[in-house]
């Protein structure tokens, strides 16, 4: 299979996908539809019906750890090509990582000492 | 034709378990069970909150089914049995199992109900946390192997397999599965005492039977990836002589048994906790992994 | 060309214009805070416990508790002795043997007539039995809250046959009982996830009684005073640490320690348990009367006062133990993450029944 081919199938894979999660709501769908009922449609509170709108700004506490992990997610993108022709390359391969990866994991260490490994 | 056998074998894996689980909790082995509650399912209502973001609401659990199987896309289960081997595979995996995080957040921020909100946000928290001791292990399976091909990489272990070869990697790997399917101790967002529900609290009816099913092929699918990079995939032990399809479904099986039998054992673990203790412990331990690999590989080839 | 600008910016809401009249969060940032209502009816919470939590984020930026279902004793007539310990027996439906005892330890009291040692025993496990039942109610709750189903289905198993067990079949359990214990003490995360949450540092009880007062190291305990409790040997178990790790390391103590007294008490036989709830209403003092009496109850220290005329109860009142504690919701949950904070409040173990309003 060339890689279009490949794509292609995991494409059609989606929409055969999409298409019977919707024909089995289609059959749910023949049962009848949700009976209008006061108090059915407010969200989850524990039995009572009062709520206000919670779409906020959510304070997010790990946000310390967020900003860390973008540098080493990013890092994780060079690293998949980097492993598949590690063998190859060999020793200086490794070296060259191990200086990359000391130099993030510095980073790391001063975030931490800095608290960023921690709830805010 | 692959393909088809595959979805099918998905679905079983989703249905086993389902039993499993079941069973698990409640102590008793009922085969018919999640049939029952499948059928249950299609004439319950499914009543949507009042204010919704109909966008985010209606396409979380259907993107959480589509990233599972997706990601189910690129593992072999035999040489042959497999829907498409792409040559980025192990990188494909982790791409479409992004996609588990972006359905949650969906599904939790679009009902606008807090319960669900806060859990949608917890898994964000929780994606930080896991994410890093995903991809660093396949790293280091794809050192030994020398390709992000996933067959490829089940031949790489034919005289020895990863989980032996890097013991490290794999305990991170198979944690990090647990917490990216979101099973007890990591259940954090869908945490019925603490959230009541969470993100899973604002769904009913089929919506919320597709949610389920999502989760569901996702477990199975991590089984199944947790084997391909880490026991072998297909091959046997020697001197047992059975099919390599069987070696497949007994090795996913016992990895499904595994990851669901852990959570009942042991409280919920606390997000701060999971946190630092991925960060501190995990990434250094994951990084270490690769270098031992790496002087592995080069040393032993 | 400059005006122009001016006016763009001026028009233009700057983040900090947006965010100037919001609350502030621990870390300084501005955020929106939202009202959640954790209660009457929450997975985690006893039901009818009415909980608000201001959240900002996922921390408890202040925190509302009420009850739904507290109890008001005001008697608007005399009723008779008997009527008193029934309808105290309805008040509290997770301590159905506490309170009636307490009406009669009352009455007692007033009356001048002490009861017979074989019921003060047949009481006194009587109520041990329900502490039991009560902390592994408790631990139930408690494993639905941290999510660890393998103790929720112990915990309510268990305590479901000692509801069910006579005396013969509660000492069969302690098997279970010690192996409940010893599981718990070896169980991975459960102290990093109950070790400093809901942290009472007391060094006056500050009202707090029971399993919560001896949680931080207060040595109170109305069992101590009682004759028959000092003749089985029992000691007051105390721990210092005041968080939600020592209330479940106290309560699992004290389920043993409950497990050891009815052992002790060696009462041989079920039919004692049909009448320790009556007083004799034959020869009392028909004079005006009035008798106080307190027990520990599992939740800690509940007080009665009444008065008698002409052989019937004319007026009482009632301390229960969930009331104080209902006031620490407040401080331990301020700043706490949610689920900690869900956590703290449920190591209180309230009941909103007996909470009076």
């Amino acid at each position: 299979m060339s890689s279009l081919q490949q794509y292609g199938l995991l494409l059609a894979l989606v929409v055969g996908t999409v298409g019977f999660i919707l024909s089995i709501y289609a059959i749910a769908r023949t049962f009848g539809k949700a009976r209008p009922e006061p108090g059915k449609d407010v969200p989850a509170t524990a039995g009572q019906l009062s709520r206000e709108p919670v779409w906020v700004r959510y304070h997010a506490r790990y946000y310390g750890y967020a900003l860390l992990f973008l540098a080493f997610d990013m890092e994780m993108a060079y690293m998949y090509p980097w492993a598949v022709v590690y063998k190859q390359v060999g020793i200086v391969a490794l070296l060259d990582m191990g200086v990359f990866l000391a130099i993030l994991f510095l980073g790391l260490l001063y975030g931490w000492s800095q608290g960023a490994l921690r709830r805010q | 034709m692959n393909t088809l056998i595959i979805l099918v074998l998905l679905l079983l894996g989703a249905y086993f378990v389902a039993v499993l689980e079941n069973w698990i909790s409640k102590g008793r082995f009922q085969l018919g069970a999640p049939l029952f509650a499948a059928v249950a399912f299609l004439g319950r209502e499914s009543f949507i909150p009042r204010k919704p973001d109909q966008l985010f609401y209606e396409v979380g659990p259907v993107l959480l089914l589509l990233s599972a199987i997706l990601a189910a896309a690129v593992i072999p289960l035999t040489p042959d049995l497999i829907i498409t081997d792409l040559a980025t595979g192990a990188l494909f995996i982790n791409a479409a199992l992004v996609y588990v995080l972006v359905a949650l957040l969906m599904a939790g921020w679009g009902p606008d109900g807090a319960y669900s909100m806060i859990g949608g946000w917890r898994f964000l928290g929780q994606l930080i946390a896991y994410a890093m001791l995903i991809v660093m292990p396949i790293t280091a399976v794809a050192m030994r192997a020398e390709s992000l091909l996933t067959t490829q990489i089940v031949v790489s272990q034919a005289e020895l397999w990863n989980i032996v070869y890097q013991p490290l990697g794999f305990v991170l790997f198979f944690i990090a599965s647990m917490a990216l399917a979101f099973l007890p101790p990591f259940d954090m967002m869908i945490a019925k005492g603490e959230l009541a529900g969470g993100v899973e609290s604002e769904y009913s009816g089929m919506r919320l039977a597709i949610f389920r099913l999502g989760r569901l092929v996702l477990i199975i699918t991590l089984a199944a990836a947790t084997v391909v990079f880490y026991l072998g995939g297909w091959q046997g032990l020697p001197g047992i002589g059975l099919p390599p399809w069987a070696w497949s479904a007994i090795k996913i099986l016992l990895v499904t048994a595994a990851m669901l039998l852990i959570g009942r054992y042991i409280p919920r673990i606390r997000e701060a906790h999971l946190l630092s203790w991925c960060w501190i412990f995990g990434i250094p331990l994951a990084l270490l992994n690769i270098f031992i690999v790496g002087v592995l590989v080069l040393e032993f080839p | 060309m400059k005006s122009d600008r001016d006016h763009i910016e001026s028009s233009f809401m700057s983040m900090i214009d947006v965010t100037k009249d919001l609350p502030r969060s621990g870390d300084g940032l501005p955020m929106d805070w939202i009202d959640v209502p954790f209660g009457p009816l929450f997975p985690g919470l006893p039901g009818g416990l009415l909980l608000t939590f201001t959240l900002d984020g996922d921390t408890v930026a202040a925190a509302n508790a009420d009850t739904l279902a507290g109890n008001t004793l005001s008697l608007c007539h005399a009723i008779s002795f008997n009527d008193f310990i029934q309808r105290l027996a309805k008040l509290d439906p997770l301590t159905p043997t506490s309170y009636p005892l307490l009406a009669c330890l009352a009455i007692e009291d007033a009356t001048g007539i002490a009861a017979e040692t074989s019921t003060a025993k047949a009481r006194l496990v009587a109520l041990e039995k329900e502490r039991i039942i009560s902390h592994l109610s408790w631990l139930t709750l408690f494993a639905e809250q941290t999510g660890y189903d393998w103790l929720k289905d112990r915990a309510s198993s268990l305590q479901t046959a000692f509801m069910q067990a006579n005396i013969k079949q509660i000492i069969k359990l302690k098997k279970a009982v010690i192996d409940l214990h010893k599981r718990l003490q070896h169980t991975p995360l459960l102290k990093s996830c109950t070790r400093g949450i809901g942290q009472l540092l007391m060094d006056t009880d500050g009202g707090a009684s029971g399993p919560i007062a001896r949680a931080s190291g207060i040595r109170k305990d109305a069992r101590s005073s009682n004759k028959f409790y000092t003749e089985l040997g029992f000691t007051i178990l105390t721990s210092t640490a005041g968080d939600t790790y020592a209330r479940l390391q106290l309560r699992l103590d004290e389920i043993k320690q409950s497990f050891r007294l009815i052992e002790k008490a060696a009462i041989s036989s079920d039919s004692l348990f049909k009448k320790i709830m009556l007083v004799s209403e034959s020869n009392m003092d028909t004079n005006n009367a009035s008798g106080q009496a307190i027990i520990e109850t599992p939740r800690g220290q509940a007080r009665l006062q009444l008065t008698l005329e002409n052989g019937q109860v004319t007026s009482a009142q009632l301390e229960t133990p969930s009331t104080q504690h209902l006031t620490f919701i407040e401080p331990l949950t301020d700043q706490q993450e949610l689920g900690s904070a869900l956590l703290a409040v449920g190591s209180l173990d309230l009941s909103p029944w007996e909470i009076q309003q």
